[in-house]
């Protein structure tokens, strides 16, 4: 393969400068806290923020961004910082989870769906009609972060939005790397973002324990299973650096950011930027 | 002019369609859907899954199967799948780990009944939910050990899953790849979302005529639902096993618009970008291509954009243009997978499928649209395209192999 990795953005519960992250990660620090009362597990690994007028062309599109694509935007843009060259023809590949909807707008429609306990299609058809966000499919739909990161930077080549849990991200980071290998673009933006923090996703988890228990296996039970949320993204270019797959801190991100989905087989990356010693320092 | 007269692309693994399957709401194989669909029939009618009454809009365009949610796309899947396989006659369809699948598909949305449910009344539902399911299903199923991913572009994403599959069979790293997509819109929230969002028909009192592609008079999209399959496979693998070849698929290409979530540019530069990039894959030029499917979704700012970004690439009013939605309404990430096959089928039969409800060409779309009955035309390339929600652009060109 002849390209690599040129920059690295991220957006971790322990930091936003990747030297700082890899630092903190390998000290042992953690960006997981004790959950609030009635979450359902013990602790997540909340990010603090972000500020998203820095990342933001257009104020209002913050009304369409789902907590994801707020982790996104950030580590795209730093990733992006230092490119000077025509996005027109820069690739784009995402790894996405199951991409939840805003906690506050589906509870608005569901409440207006129940009736004595269930979910009732006539109320959905009436009440529930006009308390539905008409933004609430956009803010859902997967390729959503591809859209937002695209239009932020005028990405316009070769693209994709990869689900797979933790797979996606390296699916998404190798396709980057051999579009720009193959000569499809010249250079690519790849990675992933994703928030495990929600409510839908912690009912998720509860269910799948439900189900569990009731074959006699706790195996999702583990207390120190922590959920989380973050965003990294690299620039792929001709010559960068390799990326090490089998790094270490795929582990450490678990134990330090908690449970991310695509964005922990992401990692590695994070490695492949601290050895640049600045943007583009290989390229 | 075709590739090999292009030069330049020898070498290259070439890559053959060696089976299909499909269901769609005109039939649940792909030659009932494509009987079907020449004889200018339509799969759109109330809806029959739930009951639409106070609803916006009450009709879909269903397929004839029962079921729900995830467990109707696991339905489809299968089904098509099936017909595809069956398709490759004694030849079979090989496993491990020189096999992969790249499918593309959307979450499924869980019953409305799930959430006041035990979890243990569904206890494959919730891993069944996820965009993967299909593909990890259609893996397990074949006993494809090679690479497996699934591509989520709303309505690109089975475009670009038979695109990525291409390249991974062009490139070496398997020799089958088995593509296509799946998806199921005909439910509650789905109705509800889209219509809140205006983008879906209104025509409750004519669903047959509710989808018009390049119409004057569309006002949106139809819901449907379906799933289409293809088995790819490297030309000289699918010689030396004996396996039918069906069509070759020569390019692909794909872009961002970069342009806003719910509009496609008015000029139509992304998509054209898109055609670019499979024309330029294939080696060929515009004029090569003798049959376009559309994306043509009946809504005004797709059909606008798609109609200027094929006259900017072909020329205004020259190729031959239909969107078979006028048919089957808007199966989403499987659409692009469907509208492959009828691209493979066009090139078998000489017989270009003609757009429905096309009363009055917009007169603002410079297209050269195929309308009221088919057209009968051999042709050698064929380029089918895929835009979706977002601003992902797909094109596929499938060719004849003579």
């Amino acid at each position: 393969m002849s390209a690599g990795v040129l920059a690295v953005g991220c957006v971790t519960s322990v930091g936003e400068d990747v030297a700082e992250v890899i630092a903190a990660l390998k000290a042992g620090k953690t960006g997981m806290k004790d959950a609030p009362k009635g979450y359902p597990d013990p602790q997540l690994a909340q990010v603090p923020g972000p500020d998203l007028k820095l990342w933001l062309k257009r104020k209002k599109d913050a009304r369409l961004l789902s907590r994801a694509c707020q982790l996104a935007l950030p580590a795209a843009g730093r990733a992006m910082a230092a490119f000077a060259g025509d996005p027109e023809t820069l690739g784009l590949y995402v790894a996405v989870g199951r991409e939840p909807p805003d906690a506050d707008d589906a509870s608005l429609a569901i409440v207006a769906m129940e009736r004595d306990g269930q979910l009732d299609l006539e109320r959905l058809a009436t009440r529930g009609r006009e308390l539905y966000p008409p933004l609430l499919p956009l803010r859902t739909l997967p390729n959503m972060i591809l859209a937002h990161v695209s239009i932020q930077h005028g990405i316009r080549g070769e693209n994709g939005t990869y689900t797979g849990g933790w797979s996606a991200g390296k699916q998404a980071v190798m396709a980057a790397i051999r579009a720009v290998d193959e000569g499809r673009v010249a250079f690519a933006l790849a990675g992933g973002a994703h928030s495990n923090i929600d409510p839908f996703s912690a009912g998720d988890r509860w269910r799948v324990a439900a189900i569990e228990r009731s074959f006699g296996r706790t195996d999702s039970e583990d207390p120190r299973y922590c959920p989380g949320e973050g965003a990294i993204f690299a620039l792929i270019g001709p010559g960068g650096v390799p990326v090490d797959w089998e790094s270490p801190l795929t582990e450490a991100w678990l134990q330090g950011c908690g449970d991310c989905g695509p964005v922990v087989g992401l990692a590695p990356l994070l490695a492949a930027g601290a050895h640049l010693g600045g943007p583009f320092a290989q390229a | 002019m075709n590739n090999e007269e292009q030069g330049g692309l020898s070498g290259r693994r070439r890559v053959v369609v060696t089976g299909m399957g499909m269901v769609t709401p005109l039939g649940l194989s792909v030659e009932e859907t494509w009987a079907a669909l020449l004889r200018m029939e339509c799969g759109i009618g109330p809806i029959r899954r739930f009951d639409p009454s106070g609803f916006p809009v009450a009709f879909a365009a269903e397929v004839a199967l029962r079921g729900e949610g995830a467990e109707l796309k696991r339905e489809l899947t299968t089904w098509a799948l099936r017909e595809a396989v069956a398709g490759l006659g004694a030849a079979g369809l090989p496993s491990g780990p020189r096999v992969g699948v790249c499918l593309g598909s959307e979450a499924a949305r869980p019953p409305l009944s799930w959430m006041s449910e035990p979890p243990e009344a569904h206890p494959s539902l919730l891993a069944d939910l996820a965009p993967d399911a299909p593909t990890r299903q259609v893996a397990e199923a074949v006993g494809a050990e090679g690479p497996r991913s699934t591509v989520s572009t709303a309505c690109t994403s089975s475009s670009q899953a038979i695109g990525e599959a291409m390249l991974r069979i062009r490139r070496g790293e398997v020799d089958v790849m088995v593509a296509g997509g799946v998806d199921v819109l005909s439910e509650p929230l789905m109705v509800i979302g889209f219509s809140r969002l205006g983008a879906l028909s209104t025509r409750n009192h004519d669903p047959e005529h509710a989808s018009r592609p390049f119409d004057r008079d569309r006002d949106g999209f139809v819901l449907g639902e379906g799933a289409g399959i293809l088995i790819l496979e490297e030309e000289e693998h699918a010689r030396a096993r004996g396996a039918p070849i069906l069509a070759e698929l020569a390019g692909y290409g794909c872009s961002c618009n970069a342009w806003r979530i719910t509009d496609s540019p008015p000029d139509g530069r992304g998509p054209a970008q898109a055609m670019f990039a499979a024309l330029a894959d294939a080696g060929l030029a515009p004029e090569a291509i003798g049959y376009i499917n559309a994306h043509g979704t009946s809504t005004q700012q797709n059909d606008l954009s798609e109609s200027r970004a094929i006259a900017t690439v072909f020329g205004p009013n020259t190729v031959p243009v239909s969107s078979t939605k006028g048919h089957i309404g808007h199966l989403v990430a499987a659409c692009g997978a469907v509208e492959a096959i009828f691209c493979v089928l066009a090139l078998r039969d000489g017989l270009l499928p003609a757009g429905r409800n096309l009363d009055n060409v917009d007169p603002e779309c410079p297209i050269n649209p195929i309308r009221g009955e088919p057209l009968a035309r051999p042709i050698r390339y064929a380029l089918t395209n895929a835009f979706g929600f977002g601003g992902s652009n797909g094109s596929l060109i499938l060719g004849s192999l003579q």
